[in-house]
């Protein structure tokens, strides 16, 4: 065989390898953290910044466009089947409950909230999950109104609420309020525990991991509002 | 080559004399060194954090500054499989890795 066409083989068969190789490792599994809430877990991806997120920004997302935001009820979705421990329901209720009221506090700061999908308004879906479990169910859907009083910080968690808090990860999805685009998705890991110093065994921790995780949304919404601005501000077209 | 490395410093000097960085797509990307790459990359975390953006939006500057920053080679080597990955992809795949790092530095 001559030199040149032996060359052309090697290489096909390399990038034959190649392509056999990618199909086989099939990009980031990402099966182990799938609950179910986000549409698709496949184009997430793991960044490890302040802390590691996977995450999913559609390539022409613009997030400075939208001032407004229709928040969804916030869900949590639980472990099934053998080993799930009892929990207070009343407990898991409050924990959607608080963590919706937190979002709206903070979201509310910087864009404004609305019901009806708009051109300028996102919507937003947040989830609290057991990401690493095998079955998940959607269990409870917070409830627009004030976190239940009853829960104050100093009392103790019910065991298997501190177990669900300790293990969840922290779901969220932005997608366009009118087309239903998707331009963002994220999963933080182990939301719980990352935000909490030590354990978590009064209401007290649960609530600041919460107030965080709050915080932490706005925060990042508003940095990417902040880049896109910028970038408009200097004249780069929205991308196609 | 020598037109390749010309080509290459005149998009460097335009990014490093523009007050903020103009997008960059993977073509560009590609034919740039490493040292180049992280001169780009230092711009757009500059972006990321200035006054006119970031201020208005009530941001710890500092800390996104600092964190993206300390993470520009994890940036870099993940802009590069993203546009290996769609080379076609013009602007989107740097801005959208870039992107995804304020996410994840924010906050």
């Amino acid at each position: 065989m001559p030199d040149n066409a032996r060359a052309i083989a090697d290489r096909r068969l390399v990038a034959l390898l190649l392509v056999v190789c990618a199909c086989a490792s099939g990009g980031p599994d990402r099966r182990d953290t799938a609950s179910g809430f986000l549409r698709d877990y496949a184009g997430l991806r793991e960044v490890r910044g302040a802390r590691t997120s996977l995450v999913f920004i559609e390539p022409g997302a613009r997030f400075s466009h939208y001032g407004r935001v229709i928040l969804d009820p916030v869900t949590l979705w639980r472990a099934d089947g053998p080993g799930r421990r009892d929990t207070p329901w009343a407990q898991l209720q409050h924990l959607a409950d608080y963590l919706e009221t937190g979002l709206r506090d903070q979201l509310g700061q910087v864009f404004e909230l609305v019901d009806r999908p708009g051109h300028d308004t996102l919507r937003v879906r947040v989830a609290i999950s057991e990401a690493r479990r095998s079955w998940i169910l959607r269990d409870v859907v917070s409830r627009r109104r004030p976190p239940a009083p009853s829960f104050d910080d100093r009392t103790e968690l019910a065991t298997g609420t501190r177990d669900f808090v300790d293990a969840a990860a922290i779901e969220v999805e932005v997608l366009d309020s009118v087309s239903d685009r998707r331009m963002l998705a994220a999963v933080d890991e182990r939301a719980g525990r990352r935000s909490l110093r030590g354990s978590s065994d009064t209401w007290s921790d649960v609530h600041e991991a919460l107030d965080y995780w709050a915080d932490v949304l706005r925060t990042r919404l508003t940095a990417l509002r902040a880049f896109d601005a910028g970038q408009e501000r200097i004249g780069i077209p929205p991308p196609r | 080559m020598a037109r390749g490395l010309a080509a290459s410093l005149a998009v460097i000097f335009a990014l490093l004399r523009a007050p903020t960085a103009q997008a960059i797509d993977c073509p560009t990307w590609s034919q740039l060194w490493p040292r180049q790459r992280f001169a780009v990359l230092d711009v757009m975390v500059r972006d990321a954090v200035a006054d006119s953006g970031a201020r208005s939006y009530r941001i710890d500057r500092g800390t996104l500054g600092r964190c993206l920053e300390s993470h520009t080679r994890s940036i870099a080597a993940d802009i590069d499989v993203s546009c290996g990955e769609a080379p076609g992809s013009g602007v989107l795949a740097p801005n959208r890795v870039f992107k995804s790092y304020i996410w994840s530095c924010a906050g």
